[in-house]
C-alpha cells in the first residue's frame, strides 16, 4: 500500500498511508445507501444525525488506518556561523568577519527564540557557542593550530550542534582556500539534510607578499661535490630583501665583503631564481635553508611581504660516502667497548646522547645503522619513536637495540611504536612468572584547552608502557558517583578494557586529596607486586591530604608520583610537591604550553617505575647459540656467559633467535622489518652483565657481523635521484650507472616513501629511457618526505661474467610550509559552488542586504506525533453515540426541566409547570394536525410508511397514549416527546383504554410486518 | 524516585526524591545570561547573584531569568572566585563582596545600577562594571592574610545596614574562619581566627577541612550563629559569632547518603524557622536539616541531567516558598519548591 500515495497533510494532520482515506467515499457512500432503508423508522432529524455519525466513524476508521501524525511546527531560526579563523585570512579581516557577525546578528532578529551559533575553524573546528538565543556575537576563545583550513569539518561540526526544534541555516565565511578535505562533500550531506549553507566569501589579495617558493637541491650528490642550491621566490611586486642561506642549521656567508652574513637581493614581480653554490663536505644528508628577510621600515613596520610564515623553504641532499652508524648511549662506559670494536672494524661512528639524536627522519636516513645501548623510552618522544620505526621499515636503516637495565621492556619500550620493529615481543610470557608491578592513575584534571583528550591519551600511553602481567587500576571523582574506579586495579592484559574504560573518564571536580588516595592505598596494598606506584594528575586546588594517610603509603612502599598541571598557585604547586616527596616519588610542575609534549613522556617514565621487575640477574651462565643459518652469527658458535639480561618473549614470524637464557628466554634475535633489518640483544654491552665479553675474542668479530649485517647496503652503482614537486605529486627521476660507469638498465627498484605523518607509501620506479626510471609518489604534506630505494640490477663484470648489483640510496622531498601560507588569493568559487548545492545564499557582507534571519526558502522543521490510537478510540466512541442516537432519544426541553427542578426542586411555581405542559400538549397537536393535512404524495406516503414501520419496531404507533405518563416520565425522558405524553391524565380529555391501546398494538405490528413481507 | 512530588507527609528521609521545579535559569555558555561551571550564588531579596568558571558576576532576575547585568573580576588568570555574598558594605550601602579565592583577597564591589530599558544584555552587562568599595587580605598564613578565601558572611546590627563583623573562611591547608571588623575608615581590620586544618570534633580545638561555605543567621533559640559547611569534612558546624562550638552535625566517619549524613556539603542556607538547606556536592542533592537536631528533613535532587535532579550542586538559597539551587555541572540555576520551607529570608544586614 505504501507508496501508492505520498504523504499528505491536512492542517497540524499528517497521513502517511493516505490511500486508507479512500475508504471514506466508498463506505460512506455504501453507510447512506444502507442507511436510508435502516434509519428510514426515525425522525429526519435523528435520521441524518444517526447517519452523519455513521459516516463520520467511518471517516475516522479510514483517517485511523492511514497513520495519522498530529505536527508541531517551530517558528524559530537558527543560524550557525562558521568561521574560518585560519592564518591565511590576515588578522585585519578576521576583526571586521566579527564586526558583521554582531551587526547582522543583531538586525532583524525580532523573533526572541532565534538562535545564534558559532563554531570556528583552522586545522581543527571548534564550538565557540552552542545556538542559543543568547549568543550575539564570534567570541574565539581555543581554535587551536591556525596553520590549516579544515572547513568540512566545520561543516559537520555545526551540523552535529544544530538545535532540533528550530530551522537552521549555516552560514560560511572564510575565504574558500581549503586545505584539508573536502567541503564539497559535506555540502552534499548538509543538502540531503535539507539544510541551507550561506557563504559569505572573503575576497582578499595580498599586494605586496614574497614567498619562498621552493629550495631545489639535487637529492643526491658526492663528498666534496659543488652543488648548486636554487632559491625559487615569488613576488606580488618589486621588492627589495636580503636571502640568507643555512646549511646543517649554520649561516652560510653568502656576503664575504660585507659585514653581515645574508645577501641583499632585488626581486622582480614574479618568479625570481637565485642559485647559491655550496660544496658539501661531508657524508649523509646535507640540510639546506633558504630564508628571505624582508626589510622593515623605521617603525618596525615589514615592507614590500604580508605573511612571514612561508618565507622559509628546504631541502636535503645525500652525499654519499662510507657506511656511517649512529651510537646513542647516556653513558659512555655502557658502549665504549662496543664503539671500539666498530672502530678497528672501521665502521664509522657517530656517538651520541638521546637529546642529540637527529630529529627528523631525513637526517636520521642518514645513517646506515642506528645502534641504541641501554636506552629508555621517555627520552625519546612519540615522534622519534614512529621516526625510528619508519626509519626501518620505509628508509631502510638498520636497527641494533642493545640492553641494559632501563632498555627494552624494562626501559618503557612496550607500546612504543618502535615495538612493532623488533624481532621480539617486549612483554614476558605468562610462564615466566615474574614479580609484577602495581600502577594506580588518580585522575583530576588536565586543565588546558582539549585537556580530556589530552588527560585520555596518557592513561592509555601509561596503560600500553606495562605488560600484560602488570596490574593498573584508574580512579577519578566522578560526576554522579563521586570517588571510584573507571578501571579496578587489575592485569592489563591486552589492554582493551582498559582503553575501554579510559574513554570513560569525565575529569569531575575533585573536592579533595582523601578519598581518592584512601581508595587507591586500599587497592594498592593488596595487589600481589612486586613494585607499587601511583601518578597523580591534578591542578592541586582539592584539599591535601593528612600526613597519617600518606604514612601508610610510605609503610606499604607505594610511592607518589605528583604531575602538577596548570596550577593556580604555589599552594597548589606545594600540595602536590609535599604527596611526592612524603612518599619518595617524584613531582613535576607542567607549564600548561608544554603539556601536551611533557605530560605524555612523563607518563611513560612513571609507568617505567613499575617495570624493575622485567630484569633477570643472577648466576653467570653461558647462553644457548643456535647460529645456524644466521649470517651475523657466521663462525660463532658458542659465547661468553651472561650475569642478566632484559626478559622477553619470543615473536611469531620471520625472526630468528640466535642466542637464549634461563626459560628458553630470546637474548639476540635478528629479522627484517619492511626495507630494513633489526638486531636485539637483551644483555648489555658492558660489564654489568657481560663482564667476560670484553676479554672475548670474538667480541669485535660479534658486533662487526651484526652491525655490517644491520646496515644499509651502500651498492657499487652510481645513482642520482633529482625530485621535482608539482602541486601534491612529485616526480622522481633516477639516473643509474653500473661501477664501470655504464648505464644501468633492467634494474627493479623498490621503494618506499615515509610521509611526515608517520604514514609510508610504495613508490614504483619504471625505466623510460637507458639508465633513466621514473615514478611519482604523492607529497601533500608539509615536511620531509624520506625516499629509500633499494636496487637489484644485472650486471656484466669486467671480466665478463654475469652478476648482480645491488644497493641503496636515499632521498628527501621537503615542502616547506603548509599550504595555508601558499595561497595569496581567496577561492571564492568554491563557496559559491557549496551555496548553489546547497540552495543556500551567497551573501554580500552587508548586514543589512543580508538578512541573517530571513525565513526565505526555508522549511520550518516538524515534529511528528503518531495519533492513530486517539482517532481510533474517537471512531469506537462515536460508534456507540451513533448507537446511542438510535436506540436513545433525548428530550433536551424536558432534560433541561429536569435539571431546573433538580437544582431549585421547590421554587418551580406549579404554574410554570402547567404551562409548560399545556405547550407540550399544543405542540404535539399541531404535529398530528399537520400529518393529517399533509398531501399524500408519494414521497410523503413512503415517509410515513417507514416512519410507521419504524414504530412499529421501536415505537408506540403515534396515536398511543400512555396509561400514566407522568409514570413513565420519570423513568424514560424520551417519552414525555411523545404528543401524547404532553398532557397528564387528568388534562388529557379522555382516559386511553387499555384493551383498545393493546389492540392496535398489535394491528400496528400486524401491519408492518406485512408489510415488510411485501417488500 | 517514587513519589516526586515529596508533599507525601510519609515521606521517607533517606530517600532522595525529585525537585519540584518550578523554572530553570541559565544554559552553557559564555554570553550574559550564560554560565560556564557556576560556582556561588546569593539572593539579595530581589536578584540573585552568580559568579562562575569564567569569572562572570551576573545578576539575574529570577522570574524572567533574564541576566541584568554584571561585570568580569578584574583579575582571573590564576583562577577564578568560588564566593559571593550580598550584604551591607563597609559604609552601610548594599555591596557584592567577592572572595578571589585564587587571589587570597576579599573585594568588596558597589553593586552597579539596573540596566537601563532597552539595553542588551551584552549593553547591560557591559555598563555593570561596578566602584571596588575596598578589599582586603593578601596571601600567607598570618594574621590578615588568606589562603583560598571561599566565602564571606556579615553580620550587622539590628537595622540591617551597618556592619559589625565580616567572617571570611579559607582552605588550602590553612582551613579557619577569619574575623574583621569595620577599621573605621572605610575597610576592615582583622580582629580574630578560629579553626586550623584537621577533622576533630573537638570543642576545644576547631578544626575544618574546606570549609566551603558559611552563614550567619538566627539559630534556633533565635540568636545569631554562624552557620560553617566543612565541606571536606562532610559536616556542618554551628558556631557562636565568637567562633565557639555549638554543634556537628554529620561527621567525616558518617559521611554518605543517610539522612542527616553528608557528601561534600559546598552550599548552606538558613532557612529560618529553625532548619537549613544543604546543598551537597558529593550526594548531588539538597537536603534539608533540622539544626537543633540535626536530622535530615528530606532530601531533593539525585543526580542526572533532569529537570529536578542535580550533579554537584554548589550552592543553594530561598524566598519564601522559592528555593534556588545552583546546579552546577548542569550549568543552571533549578527554581524549586521544597516541602514545608516557607523561609523567612534571612538577610544579615544585606540593608534591603
Amino acid at each position: 500500500m505504501t507508496g501508492l500515495v505520498a504523504v499528505i497533510g491536512l492542517g497540524p494532520i499528517q497521513f502517511d498511508r493516505p490511500v486508507w482515506l479512500l475508504l471514506l467515499p466508498a463506505a460512506g457512500l455504501a453507510a447512506w445507501w444502507m442507511g436510508r432503508r435502516s434509519l428510514a423508522g426515525l425522525g429526519p432529524v435523528t435520521r441524518w444525525v444517526a447517519l452523519s455519525a455513521r459516516i463520520v466513524v467511518i471517516g475516522l476508521l479510514a483517517a485511523a488506518m492511514a497513520e495519522p501524525h498530529w505536527r508541531t511546527g517551530s517558528k524559530h531560526v537558527s543560524v550557525t556561523v562558521i568561521v574560518d579563523a585560519s592564518e591565511s585570512i590576515p588578522g585585519h579581516v578576521q576583526r571586521e568577519v566579527d564586526r558583521y557577525v554582531e551587526e547582522a546578528a543583531a538586525l532583524g532578529r525580532d523573533d526572541p527564540g532565534d538562535r545564534l551559533g558559532v563554531v570556528t575553524i583552522a586545522r581543527d573546528s571548534f564550538v565557540q557557542s552552542l545556538p542559543s538565543d543568547k549568543t550575539d556575537r564570534v567570541e574565539r576563545q581555543h581554535i587551536g593550530s591556525p596553520d590549516g583550513t579544515h572547513l568540512a569539518a566545520g561543516v559537520r561540526l555545526a551540523m552535529a550542534v544544530l538545535p532540533p526544534d528550530a530551522v537552521n541555516r549555516l552560514l560560511i565565511i572564510s575565504d574558500g582556500n581549503e586545505t584539508i578535505g573536502s567541503v564539497l562533500q559535506t555540502a552534499e550531506a548538509a543538502r540531503a539534510a535539507g539544510i541551507p549553507v550561506d557563504v559569505l566569501p572573503l575576497t582578499y589579495q595580498h599586494d605586496s607578499e614574497v614567498m619562498v617558493d621552493r629550495l631545489i637541491a639535487p637529492a643526491t650528490a658526492r663528498m666534496g661535490e659543488n652543488v648548486a642550491v636554487r632559491v625559487v621566490l615569488q613576488a606580488t611586486r618589486a621588492t627589495r630583501g636580503r636571502l640568507a642561506v643555512f646549511m646543517n642549521g649554520s649561516q652560510v656567508d653568502l656576503d664575504p665583503d660585507g659585514p653581515d652574513l645574508s645577501t641583499p637581493v632585488e626581486l622582480k614581480a614574479g618568479p625570481n631564481v637565485l642559485t647559491v653554490p655550496l660544496r658539501t663536505r661531508y657524508a649523509g644528508p646535507q640540510k639546506f635553508e633558504a630564508v628571505f628577510e624582508p626589510l622593515v621600515g623605521p617603525g618596525g613596520e615589514v615592507i614590500g611581504d604580508s605573511i612571514l610564515q612561508n618565507n622559509r623553504a628546504e631541502a636535503i641532499s645525500f652525499v654519499s660516502g662510507e657506511g656511517r652508524v649512529l651510537v646513542v648511549r647516556e653513558v659512555d662506559l655502557e658502549a665504549a667497548a662496543l664503539v671500539e670494536a666498530l672502530a678497528d672494524a672501521r665502521i664509522a661512528a657517530d656517538v651520541r646522547t638521546a637529546d642529540q639524536v637527529p630529529p627528523t627522519l631525513a637526517e636520521l636516513a642518514g645513517y646506515d645503522a642506528i645502534v641504541l645501548v641501554n636506552e629508555p623510552v621517555d627520552l625519546f618522544s612519540i615522534r622519534q619513536q614512529e621516526d625510528l620505526r619508519q626509519y626501518v621499515h620505509d628508509a631502510g636503516g638498520g636497527l641494533v637495540m642493545v640492553g641494559g637495565p632501563r632498555s627494552f621492556g624494562a626501559g618503557g619500550w612496550i607500546g612504543s611504536p618502535l615495538e612493532d620493529a623488533l624481532p621480539i615481543r617486549l612483554d614476558p610470557p605468562q610462564k615466566r612468572q615474574m614479580p609484577r608491578g602495581a600502577l594506580a592513575l588518580v585522575i583530576h584534571s588536565v586543565e588546558i584547552p582539549e585537556g580530556t583528550f589530552l588527560g585520555k591519551k596518557i592513561c592509555e600511553a601509561a596503560a600500553n608502557s606495562l605488560s600484560r602481567l602488570d596490574l593498573i587500576g584508574i580512579n577519578e571523582y566522578r560526576l554522579a558517583e563521586g570517588v571510584d574506579w573507571v578501571y579496578p586495579l587489575s592485569e592489563v592484559g591486552d589492554g582493551t578494557a582498559v582503553k575501554r574504560a579510559i574513554q570513560q573518564l569525565k575529569f569531575g571536580d575533585m573536592p579533595d586529596f582523601a578519598p581518592s588516595l584512601e581508595l587507591t592505598h586500599r587497592a594498592m596494598s593488596a595487589a600481589p607486586a612486586g613494585q607499587k606506584h601511583v601518578i597523580v594528575i591534578s591542578d592541586g586546588d582539592p584539599s591535601p591530604p593528612s600526613r597519617q594517610l600518606l604514612q601508610k603509603f610510605v609503610n606499604d612502599k607505594i610511592t607518589i608520583s605528583a604531575v602538577a598541571c596548570a596550577t593556580h598557585s604555589f599552594v597548589d604547586q606545594q600540595t602536590m610537591q609535599y604527596m611526592a616527596n612524603y612518599t619518595g616519588g617524584r613531582y613535576y610542575n607542567i607549564d600548561p604550553r608544554d603539556a601536551g609534549v611533557q605530560i605524555p613522556q612523563i607518563f611513560i617514565k612513571e609507568a617505567q617505575t613499575v617495570k624493575r621487575s622485567l630484569i633477570w640477574e643472577g648466576t653467570p651462565f653461558v647462553p644457548a647459540v643456535a647460529s645456524a643459518g644466521s649470517e651475523p652469527m657466521r663462525g660463532i658458535s658458542s659465547v661468553p656467559p651472561v650475569a642478566g639480561y632484559v626478559v622477553a618473549a619470543d615473536r611469531e614470524g620471520l625472526s630468528q633467535v640466535t642466542m637464549r637464557g634461563m626459560e628458553n628466554d630470546p637474548i639476540l634475535a635478528q629479522w627484517q622489518h619492511g626495507l630494513g633489518r633489526v638486531i636485539t640483544y637483551t644483555s648489555d654491552a658492558a660489564s654489568r652483565w657481560n663482564p667476560q665479553w670484553i676479554e672475548w675474542p670474538a667480541y669485535r668479530q660479534f658486533w662487526e657481523q651484526h652491525l655490517r649485517w644491520a646496515m644499509r647496503p651502500t651498492g657499487s652503482a652510481t645513482i642520482r635521484v633529482a625530485t621535482e614537486t608539482r602541486g601534491d605529486e612529485t616526480l622522481v627521476s633516477v639516473d643509474a650507472l653500473d661501477p664501470q660507469g655504464e648505464r644501468l638498465n633492467f634494474a627493479r627498484f623498490q621503494g618506499r616513501v615515509a610521509s611526515p605523518d608517520g604514514s609510508a607509501q610504495d613508490i614504483t620506479l619504471r625505466q623510460v629511457g637507458p639508465g633513466r626510471y621514473e615514478g611519482r609518489v604523492r607529497t601533500a604534506e608539509a615536511g620531509s618526505h624520506v625516499m629509500s630505494l633499494r636496487y637489484v640490477a644485472p650486471m656484466t663484470g669486467e671480466d665478463g661474467t654475469a652478476g648482480v648489483v645491488e644497493g641503496s640510496v636515499q632521498a628527501a622531498i621537503s615542502k616547506p610550509f603548509a599550504d595555508e601560507f601558499r595561497m595569496l588569493q581567496d577561492n571564492a568559487a568554491l563557496l559559491r559552488q557549496v551555496a548553489e548545492l546547497t540552495g543556500g545564499r551567497v551573501l554580500a557582507g552587508d548586514p543589512v542586504r543580508d538578512r541573517l534571519w530571513s525565513r526565505d526558502g526555508l522549511t520550518m522543521p516538524v515534529a511528528t506525533r503518531p495519533i492513530w490510537l486517539t482517532v481510533a478510540l474517537a471512531a469506537i466512541g462515536l460508534f456507540v453515540i451513533d448507537v446511542g442516537i438510535r436506540r436513545v432519544r433525548l428530550d433536551v426541553k424536558a432534560l433541561a426541566g429536569r435539571l431546573r427542578m433538580l437544582v431549585s426542586p421547590g421554587k418551580a411555581p406549579s404554574g410554570r409547570q402547567m404551562a409548560g405542559l399545556r405547550a407540550a400538549r399544543d405542540t404535539a397537536r399541531q404535529r398530528i394536525a399537520a400529518r393529517s393535512d399533509a398531501p399524500a404524495d408519494g414521497e410523503s406516503a413512503l415517509r410515513e410508511k417507514i416512519q410507521a414501520k419504524a414504530s412499529a419496531k421501536f415505537e408506540a404507533p403515534p396515536d398511543y397514549r400512555p396509561a400514566d405518563a407522568a409514570s413513565r416520565d420519570r423513568g424514560r425522558a424520551d417519552v414525555a416527546a411523545r404528543p401524547a405524553d404532553a398532557g397528564s391524565s387528568a388534562s388529557a380529555g379522555k382516559a386511553p383504554d387499555p384493551e383498545e391501546g393493546m389492540s392496535r398494538l398489535l394491528k400496528a405490528k400486524k401491519k408492518a410486518r406485512d408489510e415488510m413481507s411485501d417488500e | 524516585m517514587a513519589g516526586a512530588s515529596g508533599c507525601s507527609p510519609a515521606h521517607d528521609p533517606d530517600e532522595t526524591t525529585l525537585l519540584a521545579v518550578d523554572r530553570i535559569i541559565g544554559e552553557v555558555g559564555t554570553f550574559p545570561g550564560q554560565m560556564s561551571y557556576p560556582r556561588a550564588m546569593d539572593f539579595d531579596g530581589r536578584y540573585l547573584w552568580i559568579v562562575d568558571k569564567t569569572a562572570r558576576v551576573q545578576r539575574f532576575d529570577p522570574v524572567s531569568g533574564r541576566s541584568a547585568g554584571g561585570w568580569t573580576m578584574p583579575e582571573y588568570l590564576l583562577g577564578k572566585p568560588t564566593g559571593i555574598t550580598v550584604a551591607s558594605g563597609p559604609d552601610g550601602e548594599p555591596a557584592v563582596y567577592i572572595p578571589d579565592t585564587h587571589y587570597h583577597r576579599v573585594i568588596v564591589h558597589r553593586i552597579p545600577p539596573l540596566p537601563a530599558d532597552g539595553m542588551t544584555p551584552r549593553q547591560a552587562f557591559l555598563a555593570g562594571q561596578p566602584a571596588e568599595v575596598t578589599r582586603f587580605g593578601s596571601y600567607g598564613e598570618g594574621r590578615g592574610q588568606f589562603i583560598y578565601p571561599t566565602d564571606v558572611a556579615v553580620l550587622t546590627d539590628s537595622s540591617g545596614r551597618r556592619v559589625r563583623r565580616v567572617y571570611v573562611s579559607e582552605y588550602g591547608g590553612n582551613d579557619r574562619v577569619s574575623v574583621w571588623e569595620p577599621d573605621g575608615s572605610g575597610g576592615f581590620a582583622p580582629a580574630f581566627a578560629f579553626g586550623v586544618f584537621g577533622s576533630s570534633d573537638s570543642a576545644d580545638r576547631i578544626e575544618f577541612n574546606r570549609p566551603q561555605s558559611i552563614e550567619i543567621a538566627p539559630g534556633p533559640d533565635g540568636t545569631a550563629e554562624l552557620v560553617v559547611a566543612d565541606a571536606c569534612n562532610h559536616r556542618i558546624g554551628r558556631f557562636t559569632i565568637d567562633g565557639e562550638l555549638i554543634a556537628w552535625i554529620g561527621s567525616p566517619g558518617t559521611a554518605g547518603e543517610a539522612s542527616g549524613s553528608f557528601k561534600y556539603p559546598y552550599g548552606v542556607h538558613v532557612v529560618g524557622d529553625g532548619t537549613a538547606l544543604v546543598a551537597e556536592f558529593g550526594n548531588n542533592r539538597v537536603q534539608r536539616i533540622d539544626l537543633r537536631t540535626g536530622l535530615g528533613l528530606g532530601s531533593y535532587g539525585g543526580a542526572g541531567r533532569r529537570p529536578g535532579n542535580l550533579i554537584n550542586p554548589w550552592a543553594v538559597t530561598s524566598w519564601g516558598s522559592a528555593v534556588f539551587v545552583l546546579d552546577s555541572q548542569n550549568n543552571r540555576v533549578v527554581v524549586a519548591r521544597l516541602p514545608g520551607v516557607k523561609s523567612r529570608r534571612i538577610v544579615a544586614g544585606a540593608g534591603r
